[in-house]
Formats: C-alpha cells, sequence, structure tokens
C-alpha cells in the first residue's frame, strides 16, 4: 500500500474515562476502575468483575435507549472535532461498524416483562451505522461488522481497503458495545470470566473481565498533525479448528500476523513492539503466544495488553485498543501489562511489567474471536 | 469479478431443521451437530455452490445477512430473563452470527478472508463493494459470497418497517450464494459495475449515459416505488423485468435471489438491480450472464 491512510481523529469513551488524555495518564499510572456486577438474573450468590463505564454527571434519568445513544454519539463527535472535518467532510463519510452486541444492550431490559422483543422490534444487524448516518447526514454507504471480538478491527482493515483503493474519500469507523447480559452471562457459561483480575500471559491466569465502551476513528488520506499514526496494513484470516478457540499451535494466528506484516511491507524484525489481544484466557493466551513465537522467534518486541485497563470490549476492542494503544505511543511510551507476575513455561511470553519510553515505531495490533476470526494490524508514526 | 458459479436456495419457512441438514448430506460428510438453523440455511447454500468446484484453501467467504442468528438469541435472551439459568453455552455461541460463515469455511477446510457483514437493505451489494476492495488490493482471489436470512417477520414488524401491507408478500428463507473469482476463465459470467447513488434521480441520469450489451433486465430491490420504477423504465431501454420477489417471495437478502435468479434463469444478457436503502442511498448492480 503506497498511500498513508492517518488517524485523522479519534475519540473513546471506556471504564477509565471519556477524556483521552485522563484514560491515557491513568493508564501510564496503572490505575483502573473495575465493579463487581451481580450474577442475580440466575439466583447465582455471586459477582464477577466488569469494567463499566464511569457514571455520567447527567442528572436526568435516561432510558437505555437514550443512554445508548448518548454514548455513542458524543465519541463520535469528538471523533469528528478531532479530526476538525468540515461539514462536506462529514456527509462523505463512510460509517464502519463493528459490535458484538449491536442493538441488544437498547433492547434486553425489555425482557424482564416480555418475550421474542428483538424479533419484533430490531430492524436487523445494519440498524445502528443506518443511525449514525441518519445523525450526521451522511450521504455515503454504511458497513456492519459482525465478526465477535474482531468486529471493529475487521471495520478498520475494510475502511482502510477501501480509502487505498479510492472506492471512498475517507471513514468513520466505529467500536461500540455497551453491558449486555447476554454476552456477562453467556461468558460466564463458558467458563470464560476470571474471579479475580484479569492477568494475560500469566501462568496464573483465570479468565477474562469484560468490559463496556466506545472508540470512533477517522481514517483519512489526510493527516491533522505530523504525530498522527497511520495505516500499514492488516489481515484476516479464519483458524477452522475449533468455532470457540485456535490450532493451540498457533498456526493460523501466525499466518494473520504474517500476512499483516506483508501487506504493512515490513518485516518482523522492523516491529517496535505488540499490542497482543491478551484476553487473560487459557486458550487464547497460548494460542496467541505460540503464534507469536512462530512468527517472531528470538527477537521478540515489547508486548503489551490493554485489557486489564479498560477489560474485552469484545467487539469494539479493534477500535479502543487501537487508540489507547497509539494515543499512548504519541504520550512516549508503552502501557505496561497490569497483572502479569510469572512466566507460563508453556507460552514463553513475558509482557512488559513497567511501562517502556518510546516516541515513534512501527506496530503489531492483534485480535482473534470465535468463529475462528484472527486479525492482525500494522500501524506507524515513524515519518 | 468473474461468476464461476451460484445457487439459489429459498424455502417456506422450516420448523424442523432436519430439513436444511438432511440437504446438506447431499453435498458433505461433515456432521453439523451444534449447528442452528441459521448456521445450516448459510452451509445449505454454500454447499449447493461450492458443489463440483475446486474450493482453494485460500477462498475467502463473505456472508451478508440483514438479521442473522435472531433465533438463538432469542433463546439465550429467555434462558436468562425467564428460565433464569445461564443459557447454554453453545445457543450463546451461536448468537454470534459469524459462526455460520466460520462453518461455511470449516465445510470446505478453507483458511481464507472471512467475514459476516450486513448494511440495511444493502447487505449483499455493500458487501459486494468490498469485495471488489480486496479483489482489487489482490488480497482476495476468489469468494464464496452468500446472501442469507431466515424468516423472521411479525406482520406488525414487517408493516412498520416497509409500509406495506404484509398480506402481500409471502416470506421465504433463503440462502443464495456467489463463487466469485478475479479470474475470467472458464467463468459463466460477471459482475461488471457497481454504482452507488444518492439519489434515484442520479442513479437515473448515469443509468442514461450507459450502454448495455442486450438484451437488458431490469430489476429492483423491495424499497424502490411504482414512480421510481417508472423513472428507471424511462432511462434505460430494455427487454424485460424480472419481478423476482413476486416470483420467488420475499427474505430480507431477496437481492442474492434476485442475482442467482437471473443467473439461472438468463443466457447471453445482461441484469441491471436497483435497490436502496431508507436514506435513499441506492445501488445498481451490472451483472452480466455469458
Amino acid at each position: 500500500m503506497s498511500d498513508r491512510i492517518y488517524i485523522r481523529g479519534k475519540a473513546v469513551n471506556c471504564a477509565l474515562g471519556d477524556d483521552i488524555e485522563r484514560v491515557v495518564a491513568s493508564i501510564k499510572a496503572g490505575q483502573v476502575q473495575v465493579t463487581d456486577v451481580p450474577l442475580s438474573l440466575t439466583d447465582s450468590n455471586y459477582s464477577r468483575q466488569y469494567f463499566l463505564l464511569p457514571p455520567s454527571d447527567s442528572d436526568q434519568p435516561r432510558s437505555r435507549e437514550t443512554y445508548y445513544y448518548d454514548v455513542l454519539f458524543n465519541t463520535i463527535e469528538k471523533a469528528i472535532a478531532d479530526a476538525d472535518l468540515k461539514s462536506h467532510e462529514i456527509r462523505e463519510l463512510s460509517v464502519f461498524f463493528g459490535s458484538t452486541s449491536n442493538d441488544i444492550p437498547i433492547y434486553e431490559d425489555t425482557y424482564k416483562t416480555s418475550r421474542q422483543v428483538l424479533s419484533q422490534t430490531s430492524s436487523g444487524y445494519g440498524n445502528i451505522a443506518n443511525e449514525i448516518a441518519n445523525r450526521l447526514k451522511i450521504k455515503a454507504g454504511c458497513y456492519t461488522f459482525t465478526t465477535a471480538c474482531t468486529s471493529s478491527a475487521n471495520g478498520v482493515i475494510f475502511a482502510a481497503g477501501m480509502i487505498a483503493q479510492g472506492f471512498i474519500k475517507r471513514a468513520l469507523v466505529v467500536g461500540y458495545d455497551l453491558f449486555s447480559n447476554l454476552g456477562f452471562y453467556g461468558f460466564e457459561s463458558l467458563k470464560l470470566i476470571s474471579p479475580s483480575p484479569c492477568k494475560p500471559f500469566d501462568k496464573n491466569r483465570e479468565g477474562i473481565v469484560i468490559g463496556e465502551g466506545c472508540g470512533a476513528l477517522i481514517l483519512d488520506p489526510k493527516n491533522s498533525t505530523p504525530k498522527d499514526f497511520y495505516y500499514l496494513g492488516g489481515a484476516n484470516i479464519c483458524d477452522t479448528y475449533s468455532v470457540t478457540t485456535h490450532n493451540p499451535e498457533g498456526d493460523q494466528i501466525a499466518t494473520a500476523i504474517r500476512e499483516a506484516l506483508a501487506c504493512a511491507g515490513v518485516e518482523s524484525r522492523q516491529i517496535d513492539a505488540i499490542k497482543a489481544h491478551a484476553t487473560g484466557s487459557y486458550h487464547n493466551d497460548l494460542t496467541e503466544g505460540n503464534g507469536l513465537n512462530q512468527v517472531f522467534n528470538n527477537h521478540m518486541p515489547p508486548i503489551t495488553g490493554l485489557k486489564p485497563f479498560v477489560g474485552h470490549t469484545v467487539g469494539a476492542c479493534g477500535v479502543i485498543e487501537l487508540i489507547l494503544f497509539t494515543e499512548a505511543v504519541k504520550s512516549d511510551f508503552i502501557p505496561a501489562t497490569l497483572g502479569f507476575e510469572e512466566i507460563d513455561d508453556a507460552i514463553n511470553i513475558e509482557p512488559i511489567t513497567r511501562p517502556v519510553s518510546i516516541q515513534t515505531g512501527t506496530f503489531l495490533l492483534n485480535y482473534f474471536g470465535f468463529g475462528g476470526n484472527c486479525v492482525s494490524l500494522v500501524v506507524s508514526n515513524k515519518g | 469479478m468473474y461468476i464461476h458459479n451460484y445457487s439459489r436456495f429459498v424455502s417456506p419457512p422450516v420448523d424442523d431443521i432436519k430439513v436444511y441438514k438432511q440437504e446438506i448430506s447431499r453435498y458433505t460428510d461433515v456432521k453439523f451437530r451444534r449447528a442452528n438453523k441459521f448456521v445450516l440455511l448459510s452451509l445449505v447454500g454454500a454447499c449447493q455452490c461450492a458443489y463440483g468446484q475446486a474450493i482453494k484453501t485460500d477462498t475467502a467467504v463473505y456472508l451478508t445477512t440483514e438479521n442473522g442468528n435472531l433465533g438463538d438469541t432469542e433463546t439465550v435472551l429467555d434462558q436468562i430473563y425467564h428460565k433464569h439459568e445461564f443459557p447454554m453455552p453453545y445457543n450463546f455461541i451461536n448468537t454470534m452470527s459469524n459462526t455460520a460463515s466460520f462453518y461455511v469455511a470449516q465445510s470446505f477446510d478453507i483458511l481464507g478472508r472471512n467475514i459476516t457483514f450486513s448494511s440495511k437493505q444493502l447487505s449483499f451489494e455493500r458487501g459486494l463493494e468490498l469485495l471488489r476492495s480486496d479483489l482489487g488490493a489482490g488480497v482476495v482471489k476468489e469468494a464464496l459470497f452468500g446472501g442469507v436470512d431466515e424468516v423472521s417477520f411479525s406482520k406488525t414488524q414487517f408493516e412498520t418497517k416497509f409500509n406495506r401491507p404484509y398480506s402481500d408478500f409471502e416470506m421465504i428463507e433463503g440462502s443464495c450464494w456467489l463463487l466469485i473469482k478475479a479470474d475470467n476463465s472458464d467463468a459463466l459470467g460477471e459482475i461488471t459495475a457497481i454504482e452507488s447513488f444518492g439519489s434515484l434521480s442520479q442513479t437515473a441520469d448515469w443509468l442514461k449515459h450507459q450502454r448495455f450489451k442486450r438484451p437488458l433486465i431490469l430489476s429492483y430491490g423491495m424499497l424502490i416505488d411504482p414512480d421510481q420504477k417508472a423513472t428507471i423504465v424511462q432511462a434505460v431501454p430494455h427487454e424485460a423485468e424480472f419481478d423476482y420477489i413476486s416470483e420467488y417471495r420475499y427474505f430480507d437478502s431477496a437481492t442474492a435471489c434476485g442475482i442467482t435468479g437471473f443467473l439461472e434463469r438468463y443466457e447471453d444478457a445482461t441484469l441491471v438491480h436497483i435497490n436502496q436503502d431508507f436514506r435513499g442511498q441506492v445501488v445498481v448492480l451490472i451483472v452480466q450472464k455469458y
């Protein structure tokens, strides 16, 4: 890919708040804000941690639907302001939306008193992107990805691809997943939620901690500032080993990473750091670690995981973690991996446990999900 | 974008998914014990499309859908909110609609790009835009590309959404697929254009200035109203109209049925398919059958 595609604007709302500078400062300081949520709907007598969005300052009680759209549109409007888009540039945006839960958080409370609500009221996966386009009076296309935890990472790949091919001018890429009981109880049914804080790659890791959040990016051939990151390449491939886990040897994960590097036109030795998917689940960390070892072998760059700060924001994590990672680098550091204490010999991956100083570089970001989806992105802010 | 094979599977609503399992068993020995209706429906069409074709390991899968796995989502929410139980693990996993594109890939042991995608009323068309971009970039060389939806509408929801009488439309479920390659050798047709417009009048202006190989067939998506059809008819001299919704009935990925129905029915002809979404965005597909 010869022409650069910049992250011209960005905004995020996560468990650490919606002020990006404060969020990055909290990450640097190793601060987290996590909530114990009881599993009361199943009359269970225990709780699990969840990275919920901080309570807002609004005194007005809001319906779930109003809250859903407030979070979404506030984040998007901040990203547009950050990119300093003119009104005609906003109208030309194509919308790329990635989510696991889509509009389920809007409707699911209604299930307390009703049944078949979604079938009666939801108007399809494309509805939220359509609402975004209506709100912004956008005159271009909408593209919604439902590939589980890689959803918004796929949004980034396809948006960048469409810009590079000249089919669209610029893109708004949104990753959004609000708290949903479907996800909370569903992941607990799979015994994937950790009873303790998330500890990616640690020998004693016990699982994931889910989070909610919204991230929005403006991808554009033009940049806002010389420090803006740009997309170099990416890959999406399918691991058909199992619908829930990847090949333990990490073969397809390694293939995704190699294809992303090839697409970006960089060698593995040129990667300065890796943002791993690093969910803290036994299988994900094992397969990802084995895949990384296949590619980087004896030249492993610093590895970090961001889920201990904001939780696993499922389909939204593609955009949210891309923003958090690149903004941390723009603040001159790679975040530490909270919670990691003891190396797991079965994986042999030792993520960084203190922030590492860095100003510029070329970086690999990994995302994996149910349905065998393997996504790797390469971004840079070098020269 | 060269079309090498197609399948057009449509069915009245099916209560017992064994019907789909039996159909799939005609094409593959793989057993899909944990698959739900949406997954099986996806597999029926994909298997029919891939049958007899040499599907390469790096083939991509693009599954477009309006509603995806609504059935299991309802089941899981019912388990949580009404039975006060944890969901069954495979019910929960199947709420993620990309399990269907996963099983399609697994059944053919293909490891290429894999997405499940949606775009309100234009899922099939916008998905083709993504595939065109990937083919242009060379990251995909061939793809199984499907449009799949179950029957999901209540009368109220249908009439609210489309502002049309429910009784005028018989609902079906469908899974219609194309095998698309960058290579044109032995192709049976091609998608020669995917054009997007902000209004129907812009669309008509563009169509007026195109030269199509004849005979030319016109077809329309669900939201093109009679006045708009009249505008298009005036703009484009044509030999016939192909009303696939009347003929095959309606499901939310009906465009997929229209395109594959054209390929099935016509030889040496061009299809101009016009569809729009609720925002008035129009997408025109031009398909040639050799």
